[in-house]
């Protein structure tokens, strides 16, 4: 049991996984959501998290799992804890990073979470690949068509802005 | 594309207003994981009927379908004006969050929609009529069936709501044994016993052993499945048991006298499995393991109106159901979402929880055919 370890890694690592988060989930509060859930699955008791040579890859990988099921979602509100996010904090974004999450909601998942990892949260194909579980050509071919569909959505709001 | 080059700094922008809640929510749900385990049913969405065969000479009357006054403590939904759950219905992404039938043929759904900032929420129920009542929701709740309706649980809180769409807080009364028609309500820390009698909530009595999940029989007598350390399942009544079969925790399902218990794996990466499966035999003895498909992870299982056991996989729409007599294993004709019974029908979400049509079987799982989703009449056709 290594609790020091998760508690180092909670105090630095959960606003940069969140910040990672946002683009694949779409929603600051649902960011904020799985990377707890992933925290408490690292806690004392799983030792492939502390085996893992890269913690916080490990707790990226996990939280990307639990936003990808929405079971997880459902399952949150009737025997998990209650939601942790305060909307409130997000409440100030930007209006084009709102465009923004709204566009990446609308693409598929996994171009969505290609896009998100490797253009918002920079990081690189390979570090993409390994969070994602795929080959690095399937990221480049997701990125290739997320840019595209992601450009397309993008668009309007862009029309908007010179009106 | 160079359109991506100019994106905004989203990431960063959202680290920086990350307020980091204190490590004690970690242990706190930590907590809660352990409880889940303990209490409650690994999948929520799992759609467990207590007792519904002395259930069904409940009358409910039909409800007026107009907006009715405020009223939070009794009385019916407030006031919700269509336009504001239509809003959600209608929202950004807007896609069912959860499904429940009841015992009238009634169906509720719980509506969410993703919109910039925070999700919203709206509960949807259409009678067997075809009565359409609304409300936009706060919070969402978990739906449990009882006669005339459904238990929703925001966080400890009960509400009854009326398949005529009434909605009423729930007292809670002393912890107490269960009874004849009691039904099993879960919440997230905690379990209680309904009595569709007295309307109220009790607390769920301590039971012995490592339980994961109970199921009130309409008799009053308490079935649970429980894990025999981190490796195997297994299911007790009174002094029956069943052999163990492969799971980490388990969760039932039941529709009058028939019973079935999953076991479920809990991988790391936050995969939950099927591991297993035990099924109550017909003239109720003995319990045995069951023929199953080993599906990837599972949204709900379902007892039909025939007896038989409908297990699916919203995220990937796999699906099988077990007929009632245990010999046959089918496959469904098409994938599948979250599956419930409402009245005497056997229906099923559009798996990936997507905005789709609702489906519904005459066969007993075996062939589907679509109708709509309790929030989407306006777009029939």
């Amino acid at each position: 049991m290594d609790d020091g370890r998760l508690r180092e890694v909670y105090a630095v690592a959960y606003p940069r996984l969140v910040g990672q988060l946002v683009g694949v989930t779409g929603d600051p509060a649902e960011a904020e959501d799985a990377v707890m859930e992933a925290f408490a699955r690292a806690a004392p008791g799983r030792s492939s998290f502390h085996d893992a040579d890269n913690p916080e890859a490990w707790l990226r990988t996990v939280a990307v799992n639990v936003a990808r099921s929405r079971w997880r979602r459902v399952l949150r509100w009737t025997h998990l804890v209650p939601s942790l996010a305060r909307s409130e904090a997000y409440a100030d974004l930007p209006e084009d990073h709102l465009a923004l999450m709204a566009a990446l909601r609308q693409l598929p998942a996994a171009q969505r979470e290609a896009i998100a990892l490797h253009h918002l949260a920079d990081l690189p194909v390979a570090e993409v690949a390994q969070t994602l579980g795929v080959p690095e050509g399937t990221v480049k071919a997701r990125l290739s068509r997320g840019r595209a569909a992601l450009a397309e959505l993008l668009e309007p709001s862009k029309e908007d802005d010179h009106v | 594309m160079s359109d991506l080059h100019e994106l905004p700094d989203l990431a960063g922008d959202v680290r920086e207003r990350v307020v980091i809640p204190p490590y004690a929510e970690v242990s706190r749900r930590v907590r809660a994981r352990r409880l889940r385990g303990a209490v409650g049913a690994a999948a929520a969405a799992v759609v467990v009927v207590a007792g519904v065969a002395v259930w069904q000479s409940v009358a409910t009357t039909a409800g007026p379908s107009v907006p009715q006054p405020a009223d939070t403590t009794q009385g019916p939904i407030p006031p919700t004006d269509e336009s504001q759950w239509r809003a959600v219905v209608d929202g950004t992404d807007s896609h069912p969050f959860e499904v429940e039938g009841t015992d009238d043929g009634s169906i509720a759904v719980v509506w969410r929609a993703l919109e910039p900032g925070a999700p919203t929420f709206a509960l949807v129920i259409r009678e067997a009529d075809g009565s359409v009542h609304g409300m936009r929701l706060d919070e969402p709740v978990s739906l449990t069936p009882v006669p005339g309706g459904w238990v929703g649980m925001d966080g400890a809180q009960g509400h009854l709501i009326g398949s005529d769409g009434t909605w009423s807080d729930l007292a809670e009364g002393a912890s107490r044994s269960p009874r004849p028609g009691d039904v099993l309500v879960t919440g997230q820390y905690s379990s209680w016993l309904y009595s569709p009698d007295y309307q109220r909530l009790s607390p769920m009595p301590e039971l012995e052993g490592d339980y994961a999940d109970a199921y009130i029989t309409p008799q009053g007598d308490v079935i649970t499945c429980s894990r025999a350390g981190n490796t195997h399942v297994w299911v007790t009544m009174r002094d029956v048991h069943s052999p163990w079969v492969d799971g980490s925790t388990c969760t039932m399902a039941g529709r009058g006298d028939a019973v079935s218990a999953l076991g479920l794996g809990d991988e790391p990466d936050g995969g939950i499995p099927l591991t297993g499966l035990l099924v109550r035999s017909q003239d109720g003895s003995e319990f045995r393991a069951g023929d199953f498909i080993a599906l990837s992870g599972v949204t709900s299982v379902t007892i039909t109106p025939a007896g038989s056991t409908l297990v699916t996989d919203a995220s990937t729409g796999d699906s099988f159901v077990l007929s009632a007599d245990h010999t046959q294993l089918v496959e469904p004709d098409r994938k599948l979402g979250l599956a419930f019974v409402a009245g005497d029908h056997l229906y099923a979400t559009t798996y990936e929880f997507m905005n789709g049509p609702l489906l519904v079987s005459d066969d007993d799982g075996r062939t589907w055919r679509e109708t709509t989703l309790p929030g989407n009449e306006s777009k029939q056709g």
